[in-house]
């Protein structure tokens, strides 16, 4: 049986839906992502859950109990939020106990629980310092052990890295990733950063408009998107202009070079349709079996690090290919015809109503 | 997405916020009537000059008084002399500390607050004492009082322009002026004022509330003023004072109401608390 | 020496970049007239009245005066102003206190928190004798409410023990422009109050009461008291409300300078002059424990 449900959960704020349909289960111990760009539903749904928005319609069940009835303080879910929201007249160690001190919990238990959080955050020399005395970092860390102390069922992370620079985030994602496993508490993580959420996620949850796009592992969210907006929104890649042959068998044609994808495309034969391929699953032809073949010119070539990035011009439409970056690269001129291959299951057509 | 939606949701959700919302509604209600109450009353008792029936006799009587005319007058005088007195000593005082000293800008912060620590029925008490004997004798000459209002305006006029001034960027804003060839004058008058003109106009009329019904400094030095003129009629008349309190209300409220609007239309500051009681 | 022409004619053209080196003397000297001002009209007054009070008709040095404020009248006369300053500044502190907190967290459509806040604007400058007619207008003995309470509800509030013109009246008056103040300085405080804050408490399982006994209180704590420190200093010093209010009937200290300068009451002008200097020292310690509050109340904030 799932751990976390939500079954049908709609908001509404007025006339303005927020949410809606939305039904996900979360097994115990799995960690979840919510991911989209801004208004669509994902931290509303977070709130939810935490209580403090009431669904319009749906419910909510933590191991099976539904919870909507339930006032935030008596769900037992733990929340870390996006600006820490630590209180600043408490100092780490009462923020840390704040949750077993409502509770009525003796000093010495609270005072040993403070003990353990510090350390599996790694911030035990920082007991008695005051929030304002520690950097961004630090006090997202603090949040987090506060949002553990009290032994959630569930977790709820509300963007909790979008306020760090870049190189903390990184650091620290891994660290909440790590932390989680070895508590083995579900989670729930929202995100607009969907580096982050690929990166940390047993599960991805793709929101537009306040409804899930797709849910499904990073690997089937990146490689497999089940709509045009999944396969945009995620990673960077090629849109390509073509027009459908066979759409039933998903060919299609790319300035007059027939091409094909691995399901059917959406559109008329004799219609417009636009191809999505990923930079990396295309390949300069040198030797490789692959079903696509096409022919261009190579207009640019730049320079990433570790990637090396071709642009290749067909004549109607312009193609990214990303190869790895390695000292014995041998690089074809720019100017010069190349023909570059990928398989039928890396073209994935877009909806022609979408972007 | 939480910026608009959660800016809703904040009265929406749960219980507590609807108990939160209860108890708000309850003391808005308890405070307007305590602030609303007496506005009315003295309006309605304003009203009952004329024996039976509602009018504005009254006001009619005020407006009618020589001596109210006289007093307003003076007052007005006085606001307006003040308003260019402060004005002038302070908005050079305060470029002059954003601009060359900034150190010395604690020290003027302190000054600002002298006004408070010394009560106006202190400070007219030790101008009397100062100036009612040689070698200055000033007790009979209106400059003691615009001296005397000056200094309670201060802290309301520096704490505007400083605000004025240190939201546009006065260092660049003179240097860019200068390096056109710009004189001071000229940067002054055209290029730092306008920027400034708000929070100036803010000053002016939190002064111009605070020195039109001032009583303190105008009966101990005894002037024909306002102030005076109102807690004169008070003694004797009943009706005329409410009409001479809604007056001077629609006054303050008027000059304040100046401030506001013009804050909404420019950068600077809105109106300050606190007056002189 | 040499150097006086110099800055003479500096003075005439002087440009306004920093870059150029001139003498500190210089640069203090562009706040010669304002320090000048002040010298003048605000620090010898008080000087004066500062060494008054510690001289005797004749000129010499005593101590006389400071002692003779212990005498029963004055000493009532300050305890009454602390008195009426303590039930302002807490009462119009508490009620001023609420009403902020509705408009700013209570959850209140945003045009009511404009409103408010710009009438307490109006409304903290709105004292002296206006307002003093205003409640004689409303609760004097011929009053709107006072004739309507009785009329309709058979209500006497002269009978019942209730005098504008007393302590409780005075005190009811002074909050018309206390409790305004105190939105106005509260409400920068409240707004600081960050709703994640509240939301963390609940999610951590504390209950509202917790919440403000845990967090709110203590945070809001410094800026509470640093803003009834101010709306006592704010009563204490006040002259034209209780003059107009009472006719001079009410024995406050600024009441008792007031009728001193009017004619010498005491009969003792020296008297006099430390019955200010006692305000003055009542009004610094008012001012200091207010800086020291608020500078209390910035600490959370700072980060």
């Amino acid at each position: 049986m799932a751990f976390l449900e939500l079954i049908d959960v709609v908001k509404h704020f007025g006339r303005h839906t927020a949410v809606q349909g939305f039904t996900l289960s979360a097994q115990e111990g799995e960690l979840i992502s919510f991911l989209g760009g801004s208004g669509c539903g994902k931290t509303t749904t977070l709130r939810m859950i935490a209580g403090f928005e009431v669904p319009t319609a749906g419910r909510i069940l933590i191991s099976g109990r539904d919870v909507v009835p339930v006032a935030p303080n008596r769900r037992g879910v733990g929340m870390v939020f996006q600006n820490y929201a630590l209180f600043p007249n408490m100092t780490v160690a009462r923020n840390i106990g704040f949750g077993l001190r409502v509770a009525g919990r003796p000093g010495s238990e609270i005072s040993r629980r403070v003990d353990e959080m510090l350390e599996l955050i790694h911030m035990s020399e920082f007991r008695e310092r005051y929030p304002h005395q520690m950097s961004g970092g630090q006090q997202q860390r603090v949040a987090l052990a506060r949002a553990l102390a009290i032994r959630p069922s569930v977790l709820l992370l509300d963007e909790p890295l979008s306020a760090l620079d870049a190189k903390i985030r990184v650091r620290l994602r891994a660290e909440i990733r790590a932390i989680q496993r070895s508590l083995g508490i579900t989670t729930i993580y929202v995100t607009h950063d969907q580096e982050e959420a690929l990166s940390i996620s047993d599960r991805i949850v793709v929101m537009k408009d306040g409804r899930i796009e797709q849910v499904g592992t990073p690997f089937e969210i990146y490689n497999r998107p089940a709509t045009g907006f999944v396969a945009s929104f995620i990673g960077s890649s090629n849109a390509l202009r073509a027009v459908a042959v066979h759409p039933e068998q998903g060919t299609a044609s790319v300035d007059g070079q027939e091409i094909s994808a691995a399901r059917p495309l959406p559109a008329l034969a004799g219609q417009e349709v636009r191809l999505q391929i990923r930079p990396e699953a295309i390949s300069l032809h040198n030797g490789v079996a692959h079903n696509n073949h096409l022919r261009g010119t190579l207009v640019n070539v730049v320079f990433l690090g570790s990637i090396v990035r071709l642009v290749v011009s067909t004549g109607g439409s312009e193609l990214m290919l990303d190869m790895f970056n390695n000292p014995h690269l041998a690089l074809p001129e720019v100017g010069s015809t190349v023909t570059v291959g990928f398989a039928p299951e890396a073209c994935v057509p877009l909806e022609t109503n979408g972007e | 997405m939480s910026t608009t939606m959660t800016a809703r949701s904040f009265a929406a959700p749960g219980a507590a916020a609807r108990r939160r919302k209860g108890w708000s509604s309850l003391w808005l209600v308890l405070g307007g009537l305590y602030f609303f109450l007496p506005l009315l009353a003295t309006f309605l008792f304003s009203l009952h000059g004329k024996k039976g029936a509602l009018s504005f006799i009254a006001y009619a009587h005020v407006f009618r008084d020589p001596e109210f005319l006289h007093t307003f007058s003076f007052s007005l005088e006085m606001a307006v002399v003040t308003i260019a007195a402060g004005l002038a000593l302070m908005i050079p005082t305060a470029i002059w500390v954003n601009l060359r000293l900034p150190r010395a800008r604690a020290l003027i912060e302190v000054f600002a607050l002298l006004p408070f620590v010394i009560p106006p029925i202190v400070l007219v008490f030790g101008l009397i004492r100062m100036y009612s004997r040689p070698p200055v004798m000033l007790v009979t000459s209106p400059v003691l009082l615009i001296a005397g209002y000056v200094v309670l305006s201060f802290p309301y006029i520096f704490r505007s322009v400083d605000a004025g001034l240190r939201a546009i960027d006065l260092r660049v804003l003179t240097e860019a002026a200068q390096s056109l060839g710009a004189r001071w004058s000229t940067t002054l008058f055209r290029v730092v004022l306008p920027n400034i003109r708000v929070s100036v106009l803010s000053a002016a009329f939190l002064t111009f509330s605070i020195v039109v019904g001032e009583l303190t400094l105008a009966v101990m030095l005894a002037w024909p003023a306002f102030g005076p003129y109102m807690a004169l009629v008070g003694r004797d008349l009943a009706y005329e004072p409410a009409a001479l309190a809604v007056i001077s209300f629609l006054l303050t409220w008027g000059s304040l109401a100046v401030i506001q609007l013009a804050s909404r239309g420019g950068r600077g500051q809105g109106p300050t608390a606190g007056g002189v009681h | 020496m040499a150097d006086i022409g110099v800055m003479g004619e500096g003075a005439r053209s002087a440009p306004l970049s920093l870059r150029d080196k001139r003498t500190p003397l210089r640069t203090w000297a562009g706040l010669a007239p304002f320090l000048l001002f002040a010298l003048l009209f605000m620090i010898l007054p008080a000087g004066m009245l500062l060494i008054g009070s510690f001289q005797d008709p004749q000129g010499r040095f005593t101590f006389v005066n400071l002692a003779h404020l212990l005498r029963p009248n004055i000493l009532h006369s300050y305890l009454l102003t602390i008195e009426v300053s303590l039930v302002t500044a807490v009462g119009g502190g508490i009620f001023g206190f609420l009403l902020a907190y509705a408009v700013t967290l209570g959850g209140m459509p945003p045009g009511i928190r404009g409103f408010i806040v710009t009438f307490s604007g109006v409304a903290s400058n709105f004292a002296g004798v206006p307002l003093a007619f205003a409640f004689i207008a409303t609760l004097g003995r011929v009053g709107l409410v006072t004739t309507l309470l009785k009329s309709l509800l058979g209500i006497s509030l002269y009978d019942s023990g209730f005098n504008l013109y007393s302590f409780w009246g005075l005190s009811f008056t002074y909050l018309y422009f206390q409790l305004p103040l105190m939105v106005l300085i509260i409400a920068p405080a409240l707004d600081g109050m960050r709703r994640e804050w509240r939301e963390a408490s609940e999610n951590l399982g504390a209950r509202s009461v917790q919440y403000w006994r845990h967090i709110a209180l203590p945070i809001l704590l410094p800026s509470l008291l640093s803003s009834v420190v101010l709306l006592f200093g704010n009563a204490f010093g006040a002259y034209a409300t209780a003059y107009a209010l009472t006719g001079g009937f009410i024995n406050l200290v600024p009441i008792q300078i007031g009728a001193q300068i009017r004619g010498d009451v005491l009969h003792d002008p020296n008297l006099g002059y430390a019955l200010a200097l006692g305000m003055v020292v009542v009004m610094t310690l008012t001012i200091l424990g207010y800086t020291v509050l608020q500078r209390r109340a910035s600490r959370f904030t700072r980060s």
